[in-house]
């Protein structure tokens, strides 16, 4: 049996492909989109304390999904949480440790987080860290006796997001909420 | 560290919850659903001459599916092959399939996961029923190992709405998660 070694086509072309379901997904698909990061028209930088910010890119209320990215602009700590939920991460720039694991990572590396895991997040770099992440289910942040403070979902995500739009008069972006 | 060992109200009324973001769960939130047993809720859609589909959800944006089963007597469903993950809990009859050495029967409990291939075989004289939480590409192969057609939340969508355009049913908003 033969696999695919390339892709079967390079064209620049629009190949018309056969789908039998075609007329439902245009009626009921959400749609796929684009959601732009290089500037502050699609989403907006929201303040995450003093030394860090947050670009949120997705939120899917179904399946308790959210996606952004986070910026922590110098050195700094996100404190200890424990995740009840799956997070995939992908470092854009900077870098970035966890106080609990061994590893440091850099630019295009990705991280995988699992239900039940709870870390410290560190970033030695003098310009911080840049990471997209796509994550699902509940987020507990602990204070640094281990009072549990609040648990993050992606109704805090929204929130965040919608309080700073109006707070500073920009509209909700729609693409957003998938 | 205590932890629960039985819920800890057993107070038969709403308890009022803290809930900061109250508001907006109810303006951007999906409520829950509920699909009754009634027919007229959701009806038996011929899957074949000795099958049929209840379909219970549709999730488009995790490709998430699901369904009752019911093959009506002894038969089989070919061998086809999945993509995403599959829960399934047996509800009547029996069912088993041809690579698996148990047989789900009422209650039990069963997954299916990405990459592999099965053949759904009922032996019971009353076939079976079963509830299947799918996600993801479900394909079908003909006897000769030929593949015939991807079936995805897709499919299984057309199928309940072709057959309630043929019937005259209006699709129930309830399906659509």
């Amino acid at each position: 049996m033969t696999v695919m070694e390339a892709p079967p086509s390079t064209k620049a072309e629009i190949v018309d492909v056969p789908f039998a379901h075609r007329e439902i997904v245009a009626r009921l698909s959400p749609g796929g989109r684009y959601i732009d990061a290089q500037s502050d028209v699609d989403s907006p930088w929201v303040p995450f304390g003093d030394n860090a910010a947050i670009k949120h890119l997705a939120f899917d209320v179904r399946q308790g999904i959210f996606s952004n990215i986070l910026w922590i602009k110098g050195p700094g700590v996100i404190g200890t949480h424990l995740h009840r939920g799956t997070i995939m991460m992908v470092c854009l720039e900077g870098s970035v440790k966890y106080l609990e694991y061994d590893w440091v990572a850099s630019p295009g590396g990705l991280i995988l987080e699992v239900p039940g895991e709870s870390h410290t997040l560190v970033t030695d770099h003098p310009n911080g860290v840049k990471l997209f992440g796509w994550m699902q289910g509940p987020i507990e942040f602990y204070d640094d006796q281990a009072n549990f403070v609040e648990t993050t979902d992606v109704w805090w995500f929204i929130n965040h997001y919608e309080t700073y739009c109006k707070a500073n008069g920009i509209p909700l972006n729609p693409k957003l909420y998938i | 560290m205590g932890t629960m060992t039985a819920p800890p109200s057993s107070a038969y009324k709403i308890v009022d919850i803290a809930e900061p973001y109250l508001d907006l769960i109810r303006r951007k939130g999906q409520e829950g659903t509920y699909v009754g047993s009634s027919e007229a809720e959701s009806p038996w859609v011929p899957f074949g001459d000795n099958a049929a589909i209840r379909h219970l959800a549709f999730d488009v944006r995790q490709n998430v599916y699901c369904n009752v089963l019911w093959i009506k007597s002894p038969g089989v469903i070919g061998t086809h092959k999945h993509r995403g993950p599959v829960w399934a809990v047996g509800l009547e009859g029996s069912f088993r399939y041809l690579e698996y050495d148990w047989v789900c029967r009422p209650g039990d409990f069963i997954t299916e996961t990405p990459g592999t291939a099965h053949t759904l075989v009922t032996d019971d004289p009353n076939g079976m029923k079963a509830l299947f939480w799918m996600q993801g590409a479900n394909e079908f192969y003909d006897a000769d190992g030929n593949h015939v057609e991807t079936l995805d939340v897709w499919w299984f969508m057309n199928h309940y709405e072709s057959y309630c355009r043929e019937h005259g049913l209006t699709p129930n908003p309830q399906l659509y998660l």
